[in-house]
C-alpha cells in the first residue's frame, strides 16, 4: 500500500504534451529559481497551475519538488503540517529522513499522520516549530544529495493567508508571511514559487490596515505568464476546435480568428469554442459574431463585469480617475497611449494630478488591467476585455 | 396494448431504458457526443473536463446526463479507468466534508468492494479535519489510480449550501488530487461559477440548453410516436396539417422537452389523459410552484405584476397593453421589461412596429395558474393542448366515452366548451404565426395555417390566402380565394378594393394582362378604393403599360400616382422611379435623370429604391460621357446605408468599369475585389467582377492573379451564371488562359496540371475548339520567348496530355489544334516551310496566318 500512500501527497503528475506553449517561460522561470523564490501572479484562468504542473511533471535534474493547492487550508498549523507531510513524501523516495522533526513528534510521522501535527504528550505541535524544523530538516537532507534544491510549488497563497485570517486572525496571517519569508531567506537549496491570482499587494494592503509594516515577499521576484504566445494559442485554438468535432471549412483561418479574439488565452479559447454551433459549418466571421453576442449576453459565465465591479472595490475613492483612465484607452482609436496622451484625455473629464495619475496606472498594471509595451504606452492587457469595456461602457 | 409500450419517465429520465432515451434525443447529438469525449478524454489522460448543463425544469438535463453515463458505460476502455458517482438530485451538503461523504457513498453502493461502507461508519465522532483527510486517503486508495465521473444535479442549490471556505476544500481537492471529474446540472446560472471572485469561477465548461425549435419538438413528438409503434400518429405528424399543428403547440408551450414529452402521452394514447391527469398536477404544484414562486420573490413588485399580468394572457401582448394593464406608464413597464428580459422571465417578438412580450417559459404560467386557483380547475395548458390538437366532434366523442368520475373529464368538458363558445385556439395561433412571418415565407405549413383560418370566413384572412397562394404560383386558385372575397356579399368595400389589386397583380404573373388591367382599373376607378390601394394600382399597371410599350399610358399612370393626395410615399417613390425608367426608355434623359433625383431625395423612398435609382442614373451618365457624375452616382449607391447587396455589388461593378475606361486600372480592380468580396452579392455580380479583373490582372501582367481569377470563375457554383457570363467571350477568356499558363512558369509538370485543368473547364462551356485555337494562335509568343526548343516540346506534351485526360467524346475537338501546334512547333525550330506540308491546305493556310507567314503561293 505504499505507493497509494504516496499519491496521496503527490499531485497526479500531468502529461507535458497537454499543455502547450509554456516552454519558454518555464525555463527562464526555473532560471530564475536558481537565484531566488518567486511569486508568480496573473489573472485567473490564464494557466498558472498548468504551468506548475509541468514544471513539475518535467523537474530538471538537480531539483525536488512537491505541489499543494492551499486554497483549502484554513490554519497556520494545518499549513505546517501540510509542508511537513509534503517533505516527508519528497525524500520517501530518497530513503532520507526529516530527523529532527521525528524526534519532535515521536514514532507517528510522514504521511501516516491526519489533520495537524501533534506531539506526543498530544498538544498540537507549534506551528512556527514545524515549520522551522521541517526546512533545517530539508536542508540536512539535501546536503546528502549533490547538487540538489528543494521547490515547494504552494498554490492560491492569498486565499490561504484569508482564510487563516478569518479563522485565526489578522495577526497570524502576519506571522505566516514573515516566517515565509525567513525560510525562504535563509536556506539556499530551498525555494518558493508561490502562485496567486489576487495580487499579492492588495493582501499586505489590508494587512497594512492592521498595523502589519512587513514587506515579506520583497526578496522574491514577481513572475507573470501572460497570454500564449500566438502560434502556441492558434495551435491550441485548432486542437479545441478539432477535439469539440466544430466543422470547419478553413480551419487555420478559424483557429487564428478564435486565438486572436480569445486574446490568446486558452480560457477564453475554450469558452468560445464552446459557443459556437455543432451543425454549421464555422468560419471567422461566425466566431467573431459569437464572441459579440457573448460580450453582449446577459446570460454569460464570463464574468466580464467583474472588471467593472473590480475598479469600485479596489480604487475606493479614486474609482472616477480610475474609469477615465480605462474609458480613454477603451476609445482611443490607437489602443495603445502613452503617459501624456492619457493624461491630455482625461484631463478633458477632470482635474488631473499627475503623480496620482502615474500611481493608478502603476496598479491598473499590478491588477493585470493594463499593460505597458515596448514604446512604454499603455494597453488593456487583454483586446478582449477592451472590447468588452466598450460594449460595456458604451463607448 | 398499453403495457407493451416503452415505458418513458417524464420526470425521472434515469428511470427510462437508455435505449430508449438515445432514441427520442433531439437536438443534442453533438452535445452529448462531444460531452461523451470530454469525459472520456478526462478519464484516459490527464486533462480534467468538468461539464456543467444549465437549462430550467424540463430542459432535458438528466435525460443528457443519464445518456452519458450510459454511453461511458458501454465503452470497454473506461470499464477498469472509471467509477461512476451519482449523487441524489436533492443532496445537501453544507459541508465539504459532508460532499465527499456523499460521493464516497454512491460509489460504495455501485462498488461496495472497492469503497467499502465501513468507511463512513468508521469517522463518525472524529474531528472534520480529520475525517476530511481519512476519507480522501480512503477514496483515493478505492480508486487506486482510477478516476470517478461524479454526476451531480442541482448544483446550484450545492453550491449555495457552501459557504466559501467550504467551496475552497473541494477545490482544493480537486487541484492537489485530480482524481474527480464532475458532470454537473443547473437551472440556471449562479455565482458559484459565474463570479469572477468565487473558486470555481471558470472551472466548469458550461453549456446552455437549448428550448427545442419547432422543427425539433416536432421531430420528438415523430420519435415518440415511432417507438410507441404508433406509425399513423408519426405519418399525420409529417403532413403539413400535423406540422402546422405542432407549430401552434410550439407557440402555446415553448421549447421544453418535457412537455413534449407529456403531450406525446395524450397523442399516443387516447386514455392517458386519465393516468396523466392527478401526477402531472401534482407535480406542477409540488415542484414547479415552489421553484417559481421562489422566483418571483427575487423580483421588484411591479416586475412580479408584470409577470403575473403575462401569465394571464394567452397570447403575447405588446407593452401598451402592459401598461393600460396596470394602470401605469408606458416608459415605466419598458424599463421594467428590459430587465424582466435580461433575467430571462420574458421573451420579446418584435412585430411590426411593435415588440409582443410573454413569458419565456410557459410553465410559470402554468406553476403560477395553479396557486392563483383554489378550485382545483383544469390546468389551462393541457385544455388548450386539447383545443389545438383536436376537432370538436373528436372531443365530443371523448367527452361522451369519459366516465363521469374520471379526473380527466374536467378537462374535456372544459376543452369542449371553449372550443363550442371560445375562438378557435388553434387559429388564432395560426394567424399569430402568420401575421410575424412574412408574406414571401410560404411553405406548405405557412398554406396549411392560412388554409385553414381561412375556413373562418374572415376576407382579411382569405386575401392573406390568395397573396400566398400567388407566391406560390398556384395562380389559378389564388384567383378563385380573391374573387370570393370580391364576389362576397355584405363585404368589407375596403377588403373588396384590396382583393381587385390582389387579383389584378396575381393576373399580371399568370400572363392575362387584359384580366390584370381591368382588375387595376376596377380598383382605381372604385369610390371605396382607399388611396393606397389605387396608388398602388395605378403604380402596377403602368407597369404592365410600360412592359407592353405603352409608354404615355405607363407615364400618365405614374404621374397619378405621383400626383395622387394621400398615396403612400413608397408608392410615389416607386412611381418615380419607373418613370424615370420609362422616360429614359423614350429618350427623355433630362426627365428621366430628374426623375431619378426626386425619387433619391424622397425620405419615404426605401435604401432600395435610391440606390436602384442612383445604380440607374449612374449608367445614363455614363452613356452620356458624364463619367465623373456616373461615379458619383455609384459611389452614393455604394455608400448607402441599408442599400441591399446586390445594388451595392452593382454599383461596384459598374464604377470598376468606368474607372478602367479612364485607365485607372488600381481603382477599377479595388473594385472588383470588393464586389466578389461582399457578402450577399449575386453570383452574377460576382461572375462579372471576377470575369473582368482577371482580364485587368492580365493586362497588368500579373498572370498568377490572372489564373486565380480564371479558376475561381470556372468553378464558381451556378454553372448557367458562368455559361453567361462567358457566353460569346469563350475566345477572349481562352487566349487569356493560355497566355497566362505559359507566362507563369517554365516547369512542364504545372503546365501540363494548368492546361487539363482549363481543358476541362472550356470543354464543359463548350469551349474547346477556342481553347485550342488559342493554342495555335500563340505560336508567335512562343518562339519570341527565351525558352529553348525542348521547352517547346513540353509545352506540348503538356497540351497532348491535356487532350488525353479529356473524354474521349470531347478529345477530337482538339485533335486540329494539336495539329497545328506540332507543326507550327517543328516549323519554328527549322523555318523549313516544307514541315508545313505536312497539313492540308486549309491547315496550312490557318497555320500560316498564325505564324504571320505570307500566304501560300
Amino acid at each position: 500500500m505504499k505507493s497509494n500512500e504516496r499519491r496521496l501527497q503527490m499531485p497526479t503528475p500531468s502529461k507535458p504534451s497537454c499543455i502547450v506553449g509554456r516552454d519558454a517561460f518555464i525555463s527562464e522561470t526555473w532560471r530564475a529559481l536558481e537565484l531566488k523564490s518567486l511569486y508568480m501572479n496573473d489573472l485567473r484562468r490564464i494557466g498558472k497551475t498548468q504551468i506548475i504542473r509541468k514544471m513539475l511533471a518535467e523537474l530538471p535534474t538537480g531539483w525536488l519538488a512537491t505541489f499543494s493547492d492551499l486554497e483549502g487550508t484554513h490554519t497556520a498549523e494545518e499549513f505546517a503540517a501540510l509542508v511537513y507531510k509534503d517533505s516527508a513524501s519528497v525524500l520517501t523516495g530518497k530513503k532520507r529522513a526529516l530527523r529532527r522533526m521525528s524526534a519532535l513528534l515521536g514514532k507517528a510521522g510522514g504521511s501516516e499522520i491526519l489533520g495537524v501535527l501533534k506531539l506526543p504528550d498530544g498538544q498540537t505541535a507549534p506551528w512556527k516549530d514545524v515549520l522551522r524544523t521541517t526546512f533545517d530538516d530539508m536542508v540536512e537532507a539535501l546536503a546528502d544529495l549533490p547538487d540538489t534544491r528543494m521547490v515547494f510549488f504552494w498554490d492560491e497563497v492569498p486565499f490561504m493567508l484569508e482564510n487563516i485570517a478569518t479563522r485565526q486572525g489578522k495577526d497570524t496571517a502576519m506571522q505566516v508571511l514573515d516566517i515565509l519569508r525567513e525560510l525562504s531567506q535563509r536556506h539556499d537549496t530551498i525555494r518558493l514559487l508561490l502562485t496567486g491570482s489576487i495580487g499579492i499587494h492588495h493582501v499586505l494592503q489590508s494587512l497594512w490596515s492592521e498595523g502589519y509594516r512587513g514587506s515579506p515577499l520583497n526578496h522574491m521576484d514577481l513572475i507573470q505568464p501572460g497570454p500564449l504566445e500566438p502560434e502556441h494559442a492558434i495551435s491550441f485554438a485548432g486542437s479545441e476546435l478539432v477535439r469539440r468535432g466544430l466543422i470547419c471549412a478553413d480551419a487555420e483561418a478559424c483557429a487564428a480568428s478564435l486565438s486572436a479574439l480569445a486574446s490568446h488565452v486558452p480560457f477564453y479559447i475554450e469558452k468560445l469554442a464552446a459557443r459556437l454551433p455543432l451543425t454549421t459549418n464555422v468560419t471567422p466571421a461566425l466566431i467573431e459574431a459569437e464572441l459579440e453576442r457573448e460580450l453582449r449576453s446577459d446570460n454569460s459565465d464570463w464574468d466580464l463585469d467583474y472588471y467593472r465591479r473590480r475598479v469600485k472595490a479596489i480604487f475606493p475613492g479614486t474609482e472616477k480617475l480610475v474609469l477615465a483612465i480605462l474609458d480613454t484607452l477603451a476609445a482611443a482609436s490607437d489602443p495603445a497611449q502613452t503617459f501624456q496622451e492619457i493624461r491630455q484625455s482625461v484631463s478633458v473629464r477632470m482635474e488631473v494630478d499627475e503623480e496620482a495619475l502615474r500611481e493608478h496606472l502603476r496598479l491598473l498594471c499590478m491588477d493585470h488591467y493594463l499593460v505597458r509595451d515596448e514604446d512604454n504606452a499603455y494597453c488593456f492587457y487583454l483586446p478582449l476585455i477592451r472590447r468588452w469595456w466598450i460594449i460595456n461602457r458604451c463607448l | 396494448m398499453n403495457s407493451e409500450r416503452p415505458f418513458l419517465s417524464h420526470f425521472s429520465p434515469q428511470w427510462t431504458n437508455p435505449k430508449y432515451l438515445e432514441d427520442i434525443l433531439v437536438q443534442r447529438e453533438g452535445l452529448l457526443a462531444e460531452s461523451v469525449a470530454a469525459v472520456r478524454d478526462s478519464v484516459l489522460t490527464d486533462r480534467r473536463h468538468h461539464l456543467l448543463f444549465i437549462g430550467p425544469r424540463g430542459a432535458g438535463k438528466t435525460h443528457l446526463i443519464t445518456l452519458i453515463q450510459h454511453r461511458l458505460g458501454q465503452d470497454p476502455a473506461l470499464a477498469d479507468r472509471m467509477r461512476v458517482a451519482w449523487l441524489n438530485e436533492d443532496e445537501t451538503a453544507t459541508s465539504f466534508l459532508r460532499l465527499l461523504i456523499a460521493i464516497y457513498r454512491s460509489l460504495s453502493e455501485r462498488y461496495p468492494e472497492e469503497f467499502p461502507a465501513s468507511t463512513i461508519a468508521a469517522l463518525v465522532g472524529k474531528d472534520p479535519a480529520v475525517a476530511q483527510e481519512q476519507l480522501t486517503r480512503d477514496l483515493l486508495r478505492g480508486l487506486d489510480g482510477r478516476i470517478v465521473v461524479c454526476l451531480m444535479e442541482n448544483l446550484d442549490s450545492l453550491f449555495r449550501s457552501l459557504s466559501l471556505s467550504e467551496q475552497r476544500n473541494w477545490r482544493a481537492l480537486l487541484q492537489n488530487h485530480p482524481v474527480i471529474v464532475t458532470v454537473g446540472t443547473a437551472q440556471a446560472l449562479f455565482d458559484g461559477i459565474a463570479d469572477h471572485d468565487e473558486p470555481f469561477f471558470g472551472f466548469f465548461d458550461t453549456r446552455h440548453l437549448q428550448p427545442l425549435s419547432v422543427d425539433e419538438a416536432r421531430d420528438l413528438l415523430e420519435r415518440i410516436a415511432t417507438l410507441q409503434d404508433r406509425a399513423d400518429l408519426a405519418e399525420f405528424l409529417r403532413t403539413p396539417s400535423g406540422r402546422a399543428r405542432v407549430d401552434a403547440i410550439r407557440a402555446l408551450a415553448g421549447g421544453n422537452p418535457r412537455l413534449y414529452l407529456i403531450f406525446s402521452d395524450l397523442l399516443v394514447n387516447a386514455a392517458a389523459l386519465d393516468d396523466l391527469v392527478r401526477p402531472f398536477e401534482e407535480m406542477v404544484d409540488r415542484q414547479l410552484t415552489s421553484y417559481y414562486q421562489e422566483r418571483l420573490r427575487w423580483l421588484s413588485p411591479q416586475q412580479r405584476e408584470i409577470v403575473q399580468f403575462l401569465c394571464r394572457a394567452s397570447s403575447p401582448v405588446p407593452v401598451k397593453h402592459i401598461a393600460e394593464g396596470l394602470f401605469t406608464t408606458h416608459n415605466s413597464i419598458t424599463g421594467q421589461l428590459k430587465q424582466l428580459r435580461e433575467f430571462r422571465y420574458v421573451d420579446s417578438h418584435p412585430l411590426g412596429r411593435e415588440v409582443l412580450y410573454e413569458l419565456a417559459e410557459p410553465l410559470m404560467r402554468l406553476a403560477l395558474q395553479v396557486k392563483e386557483t383554489h378550485d382545483r380547475r383544469p390546468l389551462a395548458l393541457i385544455v388548450d393542448f386539447l383545443r389545438i390538437w383536436h376537432e370538436q366532434q373528436e372531443l365530443a366523442e371523448r367527452l361522451a366515452q369519459c366516465p363521469v368520475d374520471s379526473p380527466a373529464r374536467a378537462y374535456f368538458e372544459n376543452a369542449h366548451r371553449l372550443m363550442l363558445t371560445g375562438p378557435n385556439l388553434r387559429h388564432e395561433l395560426f394567424r399569430r404565426d402568420l401575421e410575424s412571418a412574412w408574406t414571401e415565407e410560404c411553405d406548405d405549413i405557412t398554406l396549411e395555417k392560412a388554409r385553414a383560418v381561412a375556413i373562418d370566413g374572415v376576407s382579411a384572412d382569405s386575401i392573406r390566402l390568395g397573396r400566398i397562394l400567388t407566391t406560390r404560383k398556384e395562380w389559378d386558385e389564388a384567383i378563385q380565394v380573391f374573387t370570393q372575397v370580391i364576389e362576397k356579399e355584405n363585404g368589407s368595400p375596403v377588403e373588396f378594393a384590396q382583393a381587385l389589386l390582389r387579383r389584378g397583380y396575381t393576373h399580371g404573373q399568370a400572363g392575362r394582362t387584359a384580366e390584370e388591367i381591368a382588375d387595376y382599373t376596377r380598383a382605381i376607378e372604385l369610390h371605396s378604393s382607399t388611396p393606397d390601394v389605387v396608388a398602388w394600382a395605378l403604380v402596377n399597371r403602368g407597369v404592365t403599360h410600360g412592359a407592353s410599350g405603352r409608354n404615355a399610358k405607363a407615364i400618365a399612370d405614374y404621374t397619378r400616382a405621383i400626383d395622387l393626395p394621400g398615396a403612400p410615399p413608397e408608392s410615389v417613390a416607386l412611381a418615380l422611379f419607373y418613370r424615370g425608367i420609362t422616360q429614359g426608355n423614350a429618350g427623355r434623359t433630362a426627365e428621366e435623370i430628374a426623375d431619378y433625383t426626386r425619387a433619391i431625395e424622397l425620405p419615404a423612398a426605401t435604401p432600395e429604391i435610391v440606390a436602384s435609382a442612383l445604380f440607374n442614373q449612374g449608367i445614363t451618365h455614363r452613356e452620356s460621357g458624364r463619367n465623373a457624375e456616373a461615379i458619383a452616382n455609384y459611389t452614393r449607391a455604394i455608400e448607402l446605408q441599408g442599400a441591399p447587396p446586390e445594388q451595392v455589388a452593382k454599383a461596384l461593378v459598374n464604377r470598376g468599369f468606368t474607372h478602367g475606361q479612364a485607365g485607372r486600372t488600381a481603382e477599377e480592380i479595388a473594385d472588383y475585389t470588393r464586389a466578389i468580396d461582399l457578402p450577399g452579392a449575386p453570383p452574377e455580380q460576382v461572375a462579372t467582377a471576377l470575369f473582368n479583373r482577371g482580364a485587368c490582372h492580365a493586362q497588368q501582367g500579373e498572370q498568377e492573379a490572372a489564373l486565380r481569377d480564371l479558376g475561381q470563375l470556372f468553378t464558381l457554383g451556378d454553372e448557367r451564371i458562368v455559361r453567361d457570363t462567358l457566353e460569346s467571350r469563350l475566345r477572349f477568356k481562352a487566349t487569356e488562359s493560355v497566355t497566362a499558363t505559359f507566362s507563369v512558369t517554365t516547369d512542364p509538370a504545372r503546365w501540363t496540371q494548368l492546361v487539363t485543368e482549363f481543358a476541362s473547364h472550356f470543354a464543359r462551356f463548350n469551349g474547346l475548339t477556342q481553347f485550342g485555337e488559342a493554342a495555335v494562335k500563340h505560336l508567335p509568343s512562343l518562339a519570341e520567348s527565351p525558352l529553348n526548343h525542348s521547352a517547346w516540346d513540353a509545352w506540348v506534351a503538356a497540351w497532348e496530355s491535356a487532350q488525353a485526360s479529356l473524354p474521349e467524346h470531347e478529345r477530337d475537338q482538339l485533335d486540329i489544334p494539336l495539329r497545328l501546334l506540332r507543326t507550327g512547333v517543328a516549323w519554328l525550330k527549322t523555318k523549313e516551310d516544307g514541315q508545313l506540308l505536312t497539313l492540308p491546305r486549309e491547315e496550312r493556310r490557318i497555320l500560316r496566318q498564325a505564324l504571320n507567314l505570307p500566304p501560300e503561293k
